[in-house]
């Protein structure tokens, strides 16, 4: 699966991270490789020029001079929630894989790996990524859209997701069963639902 | 046994004030505790200690052999077919009584049935204006020689242990040295194979390519096997007292402090337990003390410059950190040296191999601790540090 998303190549040693780079590139794949966890921080944080894709996968060596990958994940996790890490060991080392996944980690690679385990992990890692995003985005949406609603609109809109039909809702509000109607109308139309169902996909997304 | 000679004249016990200056020698000889014997110029024996006749007497040599009358160059002579001892002794013992030498010092092993027994022998001439009178002192330094003989095993024992320590580290450094550069091989020959799959190359490539993959991981497989056997084994976890280990390893570093006229204080008093194995820690105390002395002999300051190199050792501790500091009065570090000093090769020694500084922070690591080196606030000088999580003191036993 190739996407466009860039893939974060993070290791102390040149060698390494640059065919690591070629390797990735030699399957379509974007990459750009850091010296060091406070690089990729750094080139995270800052703003980047249009039309650099978006980070869709760290892979990070656990051993480094500096900021170690454990670090380096934990960090992520708070600052980029929805990147998913790959965290290679160098040792072989279980007790260090366990801690990372803990921690949240994606996946782990212990060296030496197969170059396919690699790509199929970072495909894996890409595929989540794009739901995650997918779904966020989704939810931003809704959030968006939902703001547009008169507060009489939204109170409607929680009443026909809990599955209450026009006639009981008038009952509730105590209003004509003709201004639910003109109300539910609304509601479809400002929240781009094409069916019921739909729109209750959109509430439990932002329950 | 034999019984003692009753004519010697100390066993006559006389008592008169006016004892003639000869009888008081005499009896001074009889009761002094070391094995003398005086000799005349032909090198027969013109007086013994109560010692030197005992000894004879109890060892089976009995009074005729080395008493008063027996000459000892004959003696040694007959021996000196069986014995290299007696040879060397004969041949020192001619050039005192020629005068061509003053002083004559020889060390020899005499084991009892039940004892190991070390001597020195001394034979000297008498200064005196009387006639040539050569005096022989046997000497037991046994327990200097055992001492000494402790302190020459335990040498041999830390060389031993360091260098295969060293080779261990080595190993270790190697082969994670070699995993990257061939992790990055393998990479650039897959991703090779990878463009060329649906391409059409040159004759020979595609199969070279499938080579060099099987080649690099070959290569990574023997990596990866040396590196399980040169695994660390599981470390030895004991109670050890830091303050007794630095006492203990001062005789280690003797040598190198008479060598260097350097000057080494150690302030190490209060026991400080850490949970650890005292060889290995003991390599990482033995490094910094000699690095130190070699800092402070290179210094305007120290042992170069005219002033001494003196190097200081403490041992505490810092609630739950254990602590031991070498300081030294040498140049400092250079920044270039700075920032390179924990590499692998990096020395600033002609003839150094710049492993020490690596090896002490893998072994203070793989206790938990660190080390460090800095310049010596207000003034010229390094401070080596090695900080280990100390252990709580009732788990002290003392030095194992």
């Amino acid at each position: 699966m190739a996407t466009d998303r860039l893939i974060a190549i993070v290791d102390d040693d040149p060698g390494v991270r640059q065919s690591l780079k070629f390797l990735l590139e030699s399957v379509h794949m974007k990459c750009q490789t850091f010296a060091s966890a406070d690089d990729l921080l750094r080139w995270l944080g800052s703003p980047r020029p249009a039309g650099t894709p978006a980070t869709g996968c760290a892979i990070v060596d656990v051993r480094m001079p500096g900021m170690s990958g454990l670090e380096l994940q934990v960090r992520l996790a708070r600052s980029e929630p929805g990147l998913p890490v790959i965290i290679v060991t160098g040792h072989g080392d279980v007790p260090m894989a366990v801690r990372a996944m803990r921690a949240g980690a994606f996946g782990f690679l212990t060296k030496p790996y197969q170059d396919q385990e690699l790509i199929d992990q970072v495909n894996a890692a890409l595929m989540r990524e794009s739901l995650t995003r997918q779904h966020a985005e989704f939810r931003a949406g809704v959030l968006r859209r939902r703001e547009s609603l008169t507060p009489r609109e939204a109170e409607v809109m929680t009443l026909v997701v809990d599955g209450l039909a026009n006639k009981q809702i008038a009952a509730q509000l105590d209003v004509a069963e003709k201004t639910v109607e003109t109300h539910r109308a609304n509601v479809m139309r400002k929240m781009e639902a094409e069916s019921l169902a739909h729109l209750v996909r959109m509430a439990l997304a932002v329950e | 046994m034999i019984a003692p000679r009753t004519d010697n004249p100390a066993d006559s016990h006389r008592t008169r004030e006016d004892l003639p200056p000869a009888d008081l020698a005499l009896a001074l000889l009889e009761a002094l505790p070391s094995h003398v014997a005086v000799l005349d110029e032909t090198a027969t024996i013109v007086a013994v200690s109560g010692a030197w006749r005992r000894f004879w007497q109890n060892n089976g040599g009995g009074p005729s052999s080395c008493g008063v009358g027996s000459n000892y160059l004959a003696v040694c002579d007959a021996a000196s077919n069986t014995s290299a001892d007696a040879s060397a002794v004969a041949e020192g013992l001619r050039r005192v009584i020629a005068g061509e030498q003053a002083e004559f010092f020889h060390a020899y092993e005499c084991h009892a049935p039940v004892q190991q027994r070390w001597y020195q022998m001394r034979i000297n001439r008498l200064d005196w204006p009387g006639p040539v009178r050569i005096l022989i002192v046997h000497q037991a330094i046994t327990e200097v020689h055992l001492l000494e003989e402790a302190r020459r095993q335990r040498l041999v024992e830390a060389a031993h242990v360091s260098r295969l320590c060293l080779i261990g580290r080595m190993a270790s450094e190697l082969v994670h040295e070699l995993t990257q550069p061939l992790s990055a091989v393998g990479n650039y020959a897959r991703g090779c194979q990878r463009r060329l799959e649906s391409a059409t190359a040159p004759d020979g490539v595609k199969e070279a390519l499938t080579l060099i993959v099987g080649e690099a991981g070959r290569a990574e497989e023997i990596v990866r096997k040396a590196r399980g056997f040169s695994a660390r084994r599981d470390p030895v976890r004991v109670p050890v007292d830091l303050s007794a280990l630095v006492n203990n390893s001062r005789v280690l570093w003797t040598e190198h402090v008479r060598r260097k006229g350097a000057e080494v204080r150690v302030r190490a008093d209060a026991p400080v337990t850490i949970l650890g194995d005292a060889g290995q820690i003991e390599q990482i105390v033995l490094n910094a003390v000699v690095n130190a002395i070699d800092a402070g002999a290179g210094a305007p300051g120290g042992g170069g410059g005219g002033g001494m190199p003196t190097v200081e050792v403490s041992v505490t501790r810092r609630g739950a950190v254990a602590e031991v500091e070498v300081s030294d009065n040498g140049p400092g570090l250079s920044p270039a040296v700075r920032a390179r000093i924990f590499q692998p090769f990096v020395t600033s020694k002609s003839s150094g191999l710049g492993m020490g500084l690596v090896i002490c922070r893998s072994i203070a690591q793989d206790h938990g601790g660190d080390v460090s080196l800095t310049d010596r606030v207000g003034g010229p000088g390094a401070v080596f540090k090695l900080t280990l999580p100390a252990a709580s003191p009732e788990l002290s036993r003392g030095p194992s």
